[in-house]
């Protein structure tokens, strides 16, 4: 699928994750949103059915933690890709993640380019016209 | 990165023979606290790097903001005791006694401390108001770690 038509929908409550993670997939040349809050999130997410979340499964003071969000994604559209960002420590939530239909995760912290080739790598894999589309 | 220390050997070996540990709680809290600025910190240089820019005043000064509460987390972790100040304190260990092996100390300062103390130095360095892009781009790579 053409870069440019992929749609990624970042969330991160830690401000600065999610809108550098964010620019940094538009500069790639994907059309990139970004969220610090579960319900902010789903919100987009409604409106811009992005093919691929990346979803930090911590989302401190939000309604809606990255968990829950991720159960509302699978159960609007289950071919979404989701990319769950956990702690190593997180073994529990990997493992509901992995019941739900998740096969990426990212550990934190992030710190080189591994996410940047990982959306990559399943954004390339994408059907033409998109798993929503 | 930090350099390794001169007996660092003699300290993984203290780990081994003595089975020093630390606690899920200790990993947690890093992760979670000290995980998310890293992160930051990491996502801003990448986003210039890509680039190839400088950083500009007002992006170095949120790295500046992580820093700074890094080494606030850092001595909140490894040193409870001294924040006298309750609200100051990380609730999920103002009921525990969880005091550090000094080995497992000795380390995480040695690495965490240094490399933040470092990125301090480069932001500092550069970051002038009146320059309206102030870390190059060769600079700011030191921050990061490309695979």
């Amino acid at each position: 699928m053409e870069k440019s038509k992929v749609k990624i929908l970042v969330v991160d409550d830690e401000e600065d994750i999610s809108h550098y993670t964010a620019k940094i997939l538009q500069l790639d040349g994907f059309q990139a949103f970004e969220s610090v809050d579960g319900t902010q999130a789903w919100e987009i997410f409604q409106k811009e059915r992005p093919h691929i979340c990346l979803i930090d499964v911590h989302l401190g003071y939000s309604k809606i933690d990255g968990m829950e969000l991720l159960e509302k994604i699978k159960a609007a559209d289950k071919k979404v890709e989701c990319i769950m960002i956990t702690r190593i420590t997180d073994q529990e939530t990997i493992d509901k993640a992995k019941e739900l239909g998740v096969g990426h995760y990212l550990l934190k912290p992030l710190a080189n380019e591994v996410w940047v080739e990982k959306v990559h790598s399943i954004a390339d894999a994408l059907p033409e016209g998109g798993v929503n589309g | 990165m930090a350099k390794p220390l001169s007996n660092e050997q003699q300290l993984y070996n203290r780990i081994r023979t003595e089975k020093i540990t630390v606690p899920l709680l200790i990993w947690d809290l890093m992760y979670h606290y000290v995980g998310d600025d890293i992160s930051a910190i990491t996502q801003i240089v990448l986003t210039f790097w890509r680039v190839n820019e400088s950083i500009p005043v007002e992006d170095a000064q949120k790295i500046k903001g992580h820093t700074v509460r890094i080494n606030e987390t850092v001595n909140k972790i490894l040193h409870p005791e001294k924040i006298k100040n309750e609200a100051e304190q990380l609730p999920e260990l103002r009921n525990n006694n969880m005091k550090l092996n000094p080995v497992i100390n000795e380390l995480f300062f040695h690495y965490i401390g240094n490399d933040v103390y470092g990125i301090n130095l480069i932001v500092g360095f550069h970051l002038d108001p009146m320059d309206t892009h102030p870390i190059p781009v060769e600079n700011a790579q030191k921050f990061s770690i490309k695979p």
